[in-house]
């Protein structure tokens, strides 16, 4: 039987563990194609570069990962890849996993839920999947609902002009609790402005906060990965 | 990157064929994106949810 072919991108970059650890796992199901920027991108939502010509260079990493980084955005990797690199649409595009979860009013931001959103704009079924921590080398968890969420799409279909955001909790793989069909949550972030001085004693200012999420139900994707629960939400944005 | 503008609207309740029809175009638009109208079908295929 003829393999699916998997256009995999992502926002923290072609070097990034996440996407790594995502190329491992679409390896096992299908054929994966790796387009990613060359650098971490990390929400800067749906941009794309008009202004400057995108560099793409292909990258080689151990274990036989092969990819090619392009010097944009997101959803720049899913265009160039889908309507310039790729000899035939791929059956499926997946985007991450990204270090970090993307629920509620974040994923606008997210570049993630962008390169997918682009694939669906191209008529790609397409999945955002992230991992709720931002600093780990354990994707055990990520990796088994990668491949689980991915053969669902293959297998289903989604509508058109939808996409699914998935966000895995982190936790060890055996106190997953199972999946929630979510709703998009009211998580944002309170951000502050931390102002620093540089070394030439000029003023600068760095983006920090906190996470805000009063969500009770579990209907909420956000409330769903804390309580250890896999929360896929539909999204479209019509 | 390159393009052309694609636009087949052909009804004045969409923006692009307003403007074009020489219309001051207005829409109300959110960031609530969950497509509600496929929830219940989505849960279908996970019947242990």
């Amino acid at each position: 039987m003829k393999k699916p072919k998997i256009l995999i991108s992502n926002d923290d970059g072609i070097f990034s563990p996440g996407i790594r650890a995502l190329w491992d796992a679409m390896s096992e199901i299908g054929d994966p194609f790796v387009v990613a920027p060359d650098t971490e991108r990390s929400a800067v939502g749906h941009a794309i570069t008009l202004t400057d010509p995108l560099r793409v260079v292909p990258v080689h990493r151990s274990g036989g990962f092969q990819g090619l980084a392009v010097s944009g955005t997101p959803s720049d990797c899913a265009k160039i890849a889908i309507k310039s690199i790729l000899k035939e649409k791929p059956d499926l595009m997946i985007s991450g996993i990204n270090l970090g979860s993307n629920v509620g009013t974040n994923i606008i931001y997210s570049g993630t839920i962008s390169a997918a959103t682009e694939g669906t704009m191209l008529g790609i079924p397409s999945i955002a999947i992230s991992l709720d921590t931002y600093m780990s080398d354990d994707f055990r968890g990520a990796i088994k609902v990668a491949k689980d969420m991915a053969n669902h799409v293959l297998h289903h279909g989604v509508p058109r002009g939808t996409l699914l955001n998935v966000n895995v909790p982190y936790c060890p793989p055996d106190e997953i609790r199972g999946v929630k069909i979510t709703r998009q949550g009211n998580q944002y972030f309170k951000d502050e402005f931390e102002e620093r001085i540089d070394p030439r004693g000029r003023t600068y200012y760095w983006m920090k906060g906190n996470v805000v999420d009063k969500d009770e139900s579990l209907e909420f994707d956000g409330k769903a990965i804390r309580e250890n629960f896999v929360s896929v939400t539909p999204i479209n944005f019509r | 990157m390159k393009g052309n503008v694609v636009d087949k609207d052909e009804s004045l309740e969409f923006d692009g064929k307003a403007i074009r029809e020489n219309f001051v175009s207005v829409t109300p638009i959110n960031f609530k994106v969950t497509n509600e109208a496929y929830m219940d079908e989505l849960k279908g295929q996970f019947p242990n949810e």
